[in-house]
């Protein structure tokens, strides 16, 4: 029989070990880094947009801008929401502001899940797409922004809990599943009492 | 990036079959290119410079070194903690000392049907008013009688082309042996995962083993397994091809919360057919074709099911009709004479029969595990990214197209070996990765060598093929032996083969020594979306894939196949050939009753499913699953009524393997618009639908197979798949769904919910599914009106009186979680 163990000795290989700790700005101009200010610690939901989406970027921001007040009581601060851009070139700092501004996200909330507007270079881009598998595995359909998924990538990157589901599901059912993924305590996920 | 004299195109050092070549290729430095782990340094200054913790899709072929090195291990039988009849174990705690907790009384509950009626049993002659132990003695004459094998014999007159089943001799379907009682704890384990990595992997396992414990029963032997969640994950358990109730069916919101404990109560009874006979109350005889061999679990947990089952939540358990018992018994199939027809545990606990050295399995000798037989190899099939610097299995972020892995699996050993002796042996191979699609065919060594070393043509592979045959596919075993040179297994396919190695070697003089044969994968895939078409090197533009083997349309197939696992065949001494006979199992012999198509006049719905891909994610005819409301509400077939569903591929080039819970399908049709593949053009392209030419493929596929029972049909690029099934005896939700586990999880799944006939309109869709788990739903209802906690209600009112515009997500009120201060 194997022995039953968690030993601390043993290294982790969760999505956080793997994914460097890659330098961006967010939509209040602050250089932040991908592992070490987004991720550690807390629970995230990550979707990719663009600013002058047409397609299914308003309707997924729209989703998200519901999503903070239903959080916010489950969750508190430990919730992240990260909307990186695809076209990094095109969002700068500013245009990203002004975007979130629309969703009443440009600044700091004191009762909602923080949620932060993401750009770089466009390496630090795509390497933080590839990294959180966020693309298309057909290159025509890849290379063209307006073709994205229209998904929310959530989860609890210490527990190295993750799952991704179409923005376009009712709120409840990802409130639901939010809570279920990304949560810490067994009251959080399952909103009983362990 | 190449190192200097490593030739990763020359394939020189894949051939290490045996302890000379790997000397050889040591020799020629060959060994130095073989993928090494990189330092731990190196790996932490940059994360993606450790290759080997991604998908390595170029080098998906390449064996390492130490490849054929560990023996195969079959998984361990595990060992009921109790037995009983119905009153010995309700509410008894069964599972002393470590769990006082009584059996049904677990945090999660069982499922109702332990000791309640459902109303539409009524038609069974069931009373719902009558509970517990009664109910139980009077579901021994509702669910009528089966088989027994002392008269087997006799039962079975049998001709070259048909058995004919009389009503003599024979057992109670329902709870004819002592219940089993099993206790699975779900735990996280360490285990090293290839040689070369630099820890063990924390796995997540039933029971301490990976895959988990096989366990063995008879049919019409109610089993009730105890599952107690020790992982910091939410878990649900899907008894995958059985027959059993929606609550211990694994769907995917009823949960195993971490921490907590579930009852699955699986009473493996067959199903009711209805056969008109003109009496008021209907007439009715357990359906033998229903009677499952091969059976899988694995978890369904909701959005997550992908992560879990990588991380090594899978198992096999097999079943045994007594006509099975008779093949074996008879050396019709490969067995050790009667100790694989015994159960020592038959009539309760016996003793020493338990493994000293590994508490709660048995034995593994003769007379000691019960249905012992070293013939009858279960194998589970699986590839896995190992992070050789961690050791840790990754689950790959490119998963959410459908995991695949560079490290091959067979139950749990990376490229194991089996010896064997030269006699027919039964390998039940089943497809537990999560979103490969395996084609197998045996190969003699020296083919092997060759085909690493130049490749072997499309004609020249199936030429060399070694042939074998297949008895069953998925739970069911075949009325007949197929012969077969390969076989295509796609995800939770099983197939049950029977290989003589016997004959492999009969042609080679004794004095020729062991010889090996590979069990190798030949399909071309490189990503989730499946097996690839067209081959880039060269493959005929022409040919084009098909799940099946169609003469003139073959599935393209790597002319360098992926070796799984090899096989080293002895000679067994005479005395031994003597003492255990060779099976006698041939093409052609007749296994069971021939099974008959569902008639049209049965038919009382048609539902069509599309299954496509949109919004980046995965949909059932344009939908996401939503698991609060029913897609479906088929009758429970009291009438006979059965339903033909198609399911139609919605383009892509992706492959979607669809698997119905509850009840067996027969092929009915299967189409093919070999022109749609020859459109190339983005993923998402406008699917073609209807096909612009469709084939209809269905003469090619022996008809053995067509009206054979199955569980999971795969539906391949441009394809349609007519099924006829019938619905029967557990009402409640269940569902439906791709099991490319990652088109699961992103919601390509629907819930059909399963209501009382025969009044019953298939055509209206409750509103919302009933029998819900609403324990993470609502946020409130942890604790049930009576008391108790799990599920609220059983059998709630099924079908509302009004019209429904659509079975939507707007037509109930949403659950949403209280807000919280």
């Amino acid at each position: 029989m194997p022995t039953v163990s968690a030993s601390n000795a043993i290294p982790t290989s969760r999505l956080v070990d793997r994914i460097p700790d890659i330098p961006l700005v967010n939509h209040r101009g602050e250089d932040v880094r991908l592992v070490t200010d987004l991720l550690a610690g807390r629970a995230v939901i990550i979707n990719s947009m663009f600013t002058v989406c047409r397609g299914s970027c308003p309707g997924t921001s729209q989703t998200l801008h519901d999503l903070r007040p239903a959080l916010w009581p489950v969750f508190g601060p430990r919730l992240h929401i990260i909307s990186f851009t695809l076209e990094p070139e095109i969002d700068t700092a500013e245009e990203l502001r002004a975007y979130a501004g629309a969703y009443g996200a440009d600044t700091r909330a004191a009762n909602l899940p923080d949620w932060q507007f993401l750009t770089g270079t466009p390496a630090a881009i795509e390497r933080m797409r590839r990294g959180l598998g966020l693309y298309d595995l057909d290159p025509a359909v890849d290379r063209d922004p307006t073709r994205h998924a229209a998904v929310l990538l959530f989860g609890n990157p210490d527990k190295d809990r993750w799952a991704v589901l179409p923005s376009s599901l009712r709120q409840g059912l990802l409130v639901e599943a939010v809570r279920r993924v990304a949560g810490f305590t067994f009251e959080q996920r399952y909103g009983i009492r362990g | 990036m190449k190192l200097p004299g490593c030739r990763r195109d020359s394939h020189q050092e894949f051939l290490i079959p045996s302890r000379r070549d790997l000397l050889k290729s040591a020799a020629t430095g060959a060994a130095t290119c073989a993928l090494t782990a990189p330092t731990p340094e190196a790996a932490a200054a940059d994360p993606f410079a450790g290759a080997t913790a991604t998908f390595d899709k170029a080098n998906q072929a390449r064996l390492p070194p130490w490849a054929f090195t560990q023996e195969l291990v079959v998984p361990r039988t595990l060992r009921p903690r109790a037995m009983g009849d119905f009153a010995a174990v309700d509410r008894q705690p069964v599972f002393l000392p470590e769990d006082p907790v009584p059996l049904g009384e677990a945090y999660h509950g069982i499922a109702r049907e332990w000791a309640e009626n459902p109303t539409a049993w009524v038609a069974y002659g069931c009373d719902p008013a009558i509970t517990g132990a009664a109910a139980w003695e009077q579901r021994k004459e509702c669910f009528r009688r089966i088989p027994a094998l002392a008269d087997i014999p006799e039962l079975f007159t049998i001709t070259p082309t048909s058995i004919a089943w009389s009503q003599r001799g024979s057992m109670p379907n329902w709870n004819a042996f002592p219940i089993k009682c099993y206790r699975i704890p779900i735990v996280e384990t360490l285990k090293t995962m290839r040689p070369d990595a630099a820890f063990p992997a924390r796995v997540f396992t039933y029971g301490g083993t990976m895959p988990g414990p096989l366990m063995k029963f008879r049919i019409g032997q109610p089993v009730v397994v105890r599952f107690d969640n020790r992982l910091d994950t939410e878990a649900s358990i899907h008894f995958h091809g059985g027959h059993n109730p929606a609550h211990a069916d694994g769907f995917p919101t009823f949960y195993v919360l971490p921490g907590k404990q579930r009852d699955y109560f699986w009473p493996n009874i067959l199903p009711l057919d209805h056969e008109d006979a003109g009496s008021p109350q209907g007439n009715y005889l357990p359906a033998l074709t229903e009677a499952q061999s091969t059976i899988w679990y694995h978890d369904h947990a909701m959005d997550i099911t992908g992560f879990n089952v990588s991380k090594g939540m899978a198992g096999v358990m097999q079943m045994f009709a007594d006509w099975e018992l008779h093949l074996l018994r008879t050396h019709v199939l490969p067995s050790w004479g009667e100790a694989s027809v015994t159960d020592p545990d038959q009539d309760g606990l016996a003793a020493g029969v338990e493994d000293p050295a590994m508490p709660g399995y048995y034995l593994r000798e003769p007379g000691k595990e019960p249905f012992f037989n070293p013939f009858d190899i279960p194998i589970v099939l699986q590839d896995k990214v190992i992070d050789r610097t961690t050791g840790q299995i990754v689950y790959d972020s490119d998963g959410h197209n459908g995991y695949l892995g560079d490290t091959f699996f067979a139950n749990g050993v990376a490229w194991p070996f089996k010896t064997v002796g030269d006699r027919k042996y039964r390998l039940r191979l089943l497809d537990g990765a999560n979103a490969r699609i395996y084609r197998l065919r045996i190969l003699a060594e020296a083919d092997f060598i060759r085909s690493q070393q130049v490749g072997l043509g499309a004609d020249e592979l199936a030429a060399r093929a070694k042939p074998f045959l297949q008895i069953g596919k998925d739970s069911w075993m075949w009325s007949e032996a197929l012969p077969r040179t390969s076989v295509v297994l796609a995800m939770a396919n099983r197939a049950d083969l029977i290989v003589d190695f016997g004959a492999l070697v009969g042609d080679l003089p004794v004095e020729a020594g062991p010889q090996v044969f590979y069990l190798v994968d030949t399909m071309p895939q490189f990503d989730g979306r499946g097996p690839k078409g067209k081959l880039d090197d060269g493959g005929d533009p022409r040919v084009l894939p098909l799940p099946f083997d169609v003469p003139g349309k073959p599935l393209v197939e790597l002319d360098r196949p992926i070796a799984l696992v090899k096989f080293v065949v002895e000679r067994e001494p005479a005395a031994f050939k003597q003492a255990h006979p060779d099976a006698t199992v041939q093409a052609g012999t007749i296994l069971m009753q021939p099974r008959e198509r569902i008639p049209d006049a049965d038919v009382v719905a048609v539902r069509e499913f599309v299954f496509e891909r949109g919004k980046g994610a995965w949909q059932v005819n344009g939908r996401f699953y939503d698991p609060t409301i029913a897609n479906a509400a088929p009758p429970i077939g009291t009438e006979g009524a059965a339903e033909e569903w198609v399911l139609r591929n919605g383009g892509g080039g992706w492959w979607h393997p669809i698997h119905i819970h509850l009840e067996s399908h027969q092929l009915v049709r299967y189409e093919k618009d070999f022109a749609a593949d020859e459109i190339i053009g983005p993923i998402d392209a406008v699917p073609v639908r209807p096909p612009i030419d469709p084939v209809d493929v269905t003469a090619s596929i022996p008809r053995t197979e067509v009206i054979a029972n199955h569980d999971t049909t795969i539906l391949g690029p441009n394809t349609v798949a007519r099924i006829r099934m019938r619905f029967r005896t557990w009402p409640g939700p269940f569902v439906f769904h791709c099991h490319n586990l990652e088109h699961e999880d992103m919601r390509m799944m629907f819930n059909f919910e399963v209501v009382p006939g025969p009044d019953h309109d298939p055509n209206v869709a409750p509103a919302a599914r009933t029998q819900g788990n609403a324990l993470t739903l609502d946020g409130r209802s942890a604790i049930r009106p009576d008391g108790r906690v799990g599920e609220l209600d059983w059998e709630q009112p099924p079908v509302p009186p009004t019209p429904v515009r659509e079975a939507g997500e707007f037509l109930i009120d949403p659950r949403r979680p209280p807000e919280r201060p």
